[in-house]
């Protein structure tokens, strides 16, 4: 027993072996630790897993993900951001990550990270309860302007696309919704409509699609200027006469300062990833849509949505 | 019936299936019995193998290695008064004092044996009820989920020892600490101090293994002085005896009812149901003396068999929610969550309709994963017992070293291990104050699922307090938790009114 407790002691204490330093020509020399800032199970950890599997083999190295949970992203970004600049901490990065300086939840965004690459993008849908008598956008704002701050929403915590989404489409409709922040993302807004406990939610495609095949809630409108091909059915925002500003954007991010032959080395081996057969299939099955940007054009797009969850914020 | 029986056979052709199984167990109790170990650790660093293998071997391992870890959690608990994984914690207050009189092997006897009833009572409901209690869970509004709450902390009182009152500020400090970190609602940030690390709140691992497992390296260092005391462990006649056994029916059908129960809500999970059915054995017992001697607190076979059934029911009960809704019910179930999904599986309301192999996997791999459990666990009992054996010194500094690699390990980030000394001093300051520290424990847990769901329930109720309390579920609730809380001063109530009559 003694034995036993000696070799599962060394066990743990590998992973807090030194980091040797490192030059950029023999990256990667050893595992990369990949950091998903969501809960297991969600849309951002489905990606990150994926994508982070996909990439092994043209990165040459093993990759871990580990989950690290939290005030809407905030921790984990966070630890990624503090991590040391040598490309063996890298982890998801989503549009939340420039909204949460816009509403002063965290002090830092991705100017101070590095993008090397964008991987996902994922408009989320908004569904009512099937409870409710709402079939279409417009009878849902009709009932809601007549019966101001009763209708409920629920959806992602301040600062996430999804908050701001459902705040930036009140104030262009001008109307009042109460919106029921869920923490950790995942399934609990399409749950809490589901069950009928609130009158509708905004959430990934993926994370209702369970709660709409068992027929518990109905798909509305899809956050998105146009159409899903998968989701022919169920009209834009756009075409609803309203414009979808924020979105989920994801990319992979690494702390800031790492060499940029490192950063290029993660690009080419997410590419990669992203041109499997398995990752697209992914992408096909949980309704989202495929979005390349290089690094050039990463900080663009953050800049971008950081605008967006700007302007929202300011119209609220 | 006949489908299923055909699955069982194509699975046993799998030549992997069992050693899997046995592997995952197996690694499972030894990772469980290190304090700071916990299921969703051991189970997250064996995930990413259910992406490359079958998935009949990957799921066997997960659910093997699930089983393991909460009967391997409880073997520190009894033999040393540190509980491995949280769901052990109550494990330690009839546990060790039966290790302390010298029947550290029946202890785990009834360990293993209670482990084995619960995992298999919890197995039959997920089967015969998955659906159904699904339903019921989504009817379950935050305004419920608060109140499931309140009523864990309802409990504190039977958890506080003699000290009720000081067991009640415990509770209160455990939900003041869990206070810190992101909000859940607004997600601004409360008592962080700027420190990053404290986003996500005080990580709670670490608190477990600086308030049991630290604070017990401090104590035995004080006593150092002290001669230690080896006490003689009965070596043979291991096993309760049959007499035992039956009288601890109650028990055991009570935890594994209570287990499945609480596991499948959604939130408070499985955390909570050892506490919950210990304060419930602990309120509904007979204190039949003849059949056992020892009082609740001082080593009673009930207090030990009661949570033991609970923790292993929880198995069971949480994949209820996690498999049906997708919402995972603690931390392992959403590693399992994870992995479902990666191959492609969606949780949901038609999980049971559409994934019926899937099905089938998990319900054969937790049958013969608790069989497994209970023959490992009984054939190596000796080499458990045996463990005591070693000076106390020794141990110590063992337990120390773990509790660092431990408190660590939750994160890879030294944050943990500063936690976890500074939990060891509070656990240690409590132990000389003689207050509660279980409650403390109840706290943390609880304060955060409490404060979530009020708080999503007063914005569906438009910020009215009756809403909450009028409605009829979660009414109920409140109703019950005021019960629970007075009913120890019944006797004292009836006592006074009858006075006043005379």
């Amino acid at each position: 027993m003694k034995n036993l407790y000696v070799i599962l002691l060394m066990a743990t204490l590998l992973p807090a072996a030194p980091v040797r330093a490192e030059d950029a020509s023999g990256y990667p020399s050893k595992p990369i630790r990949f950091i998903i800032p969501f809960d297991p199970g969600t849309s951002s950890d489905q990606v990150g897993r994926i994508l982070s599997k996909l990439a092994e083999p043209h990165l040459g190295a093993s990759i871990q993900a580990v989950n690290r949970p939290g005030g809407g992203g905030g921790t984990g970004f966070t630890s990624i951001k503090n991590a040391k600049a040598d490309g063996y901490t890298i982890g998801m990065g989503t549009a939340s990550l420039a909204g949460h300086k816009v509403h002063g939840n965290l002090d830092f965004d991705h100017n101070d990270v590095e993008t090397p690459i964008i991987v996902h993008f994922d408009p989320p849908l908004m569904s009512v309860a099937a409870n409710t008598p709402f079939n279409t956008l417009a009878e849902f704002i009709h009932e809601a302007k007549r019966r101001p701050g009763e209708l409920i929403i629920a959806t992602g915590v301040p600062g996430t696309n999804l908050y701001v989404g459902v705040a930036d489409f009140m104030a262009q409709a001008g109307i009042d919704l109460r919106i029921v922040p869920c923490g950790g993302g995942g399934a609990q807004p399409a749950i809490l409509a589901g069950g009928g406990h609130v009158d509708a939610c905004l959430s990934s495609p993926i994370e209702s699609r369970a709660q709409i095949e068992a027929g518990n809630i109905r798909p509305l409108v899809y956050f998105n200027t146009t159409r899903h091909a998968g989701m022919p059915d169920i009209p834009s925002l756009d075409e609803e006469g309203y414009k979808a500003t924020v979105f989920g954007v994801r990319g992979i991010i690494t702390p800031k300062g790492v060499p940029v032959e490192i950063l290029q080395k993660i690009h080419d081996a997410f590419k990669a990833a992203m041109d499997d057969p398995a990752y697209k299939e992914f992408v096909e099955k949980s309704s989202s849509l495929v979005l390349y940007a290089g690094m050039e054009d990463a900080k663009g797009i953050y800049n971008q949505q950081q605008a967006a969850f700007a302007a929202a914020a300011g119209m609220k | 019936m006949d489908q299923y029986l055909l699955s069982v056979v194509s699975l046993m052709a799998n030549p992997w299936y069992l050693p899997a199984l046995a592997i995952g167990v197996t690694a499972g109790i030894a990772l469980g019995a290190l304090p700071g170990v916990s299921a969703p650790m051991a189970l997250s660093m064996l995930a990413p193998l259910t992406y490359t293998v079958d998935p009949e071997i990957g799921f066997g391992l997960l659910i093997g290695l699930l089983n393991g870890v909460v009967f391997g959690g409880s073997i520190p608990a009894v033999l040393v008064n540190i509980p491995g994984t949280p769901g052990a914690v109550v494990s330690t207050i009839d546990g060790y004092p039966m290790t302390l009189r010298g029947e550290a092997g029946k202890a785990l006897g009834i360990v293993a044996i209670a482990s084995f009833t619960g995992g298999i009572f919890s197995l039959l409901c997920l089967m015969l009820s998955a659906p159904v209690i699904a339903t019921v869970a989504m009817k379950f509004a935050p305004h419920d989920y608060c109140a499931v709450g309140i009523l864990g902390l309802s409990i504190t009182a039977g958890i506080s020892g003699k000290s009720v009152l000081l067991g009640f500020w415990s509770a209160l400090l455990g939900v003041l600490i869990s206070t810190a970190g992101m909000d859940s609602i607004t997600s601004q940030h409360r008592f962080v101090f700027g420190v990053t690390e404290l986003l996500d709140g005080v990580p709670f691992l670490p608190i477990m293994v600086g308030l049991f497992g630290f604070s017990q390296v401090l104590t035995n260092m004080a006593e150092s002085h002290k001669e230690p005391a080896i006490v003689p462990q009965r070596i043979t006649n291991l096993l309760p005896s049959w007499k035992e056994c039956k009288g601890l029916v109650k028990s055991i059908a009570q935890g594994s009812v209570i287990g499945t129960l609480v596991g499948a809500l959604p939130g408070p999970g499985g955390s909570i149901a050892a506490f919950v059915s210990y304060d419930v054995i602990r309120r509904t017992s007979r204190r039949d003396f003849d059949s056992d001697p020892h009082d609740f607190g001082a080593g009673r076979l009930e207090g030990l068999a009661a949570p033991e059934a609970a923790n292993n029911a929880v198995t069971g009960g949480i994949l209820i929610p996690a498999l049906t809704l997708g919402i995972p019910g603690d931390a392992s179930a959403a590693i399992i969550l994870g992995a479902l999904m990666m191959h492609n599986i969606t949780p949901g309301p038609l999980f049971f309709q559409n994934n019926i192999e899937i099905v089938y996997l998990f319900y054969n791999s937790l049958i013969i994963s608790n069989i497994f459990m209970i023959l490992i666990g009984v054939a190596c009992l000796k080499l458990f017992v045996r463990m005591l054996s070693v000076s106390t010194r020794i141990l110590t500094a063992v337990i120390l070293i773990l509790c660092v690699t431990g408190a660590y390990a939750v994160q890879n980030d030294c944050f943990g291990i500063l936690v976890m000394l500074v939990f060891g001093v509070v656990g240690y300051a409590f132990r000389w104050a003689r207050i509660p520290i279980m409650p403390l424990v109840l706290g943390v847990v609880l304060g955060p699922i409490i404060e979530k769901n009020l708080r999503q329930a007063l914005i569906i109720e438009g910020g009215s307090s009756s809403g909450i309390l009028l409605r009829p579920s979660s009414g109920l609730i409140f109703l019950l938790s005021v019960v629970m809380l007075l009913a120890p001063y019944r006797k004292q109530f009836v006592k006074s009114v009858f006075k006043e009559r005379v």
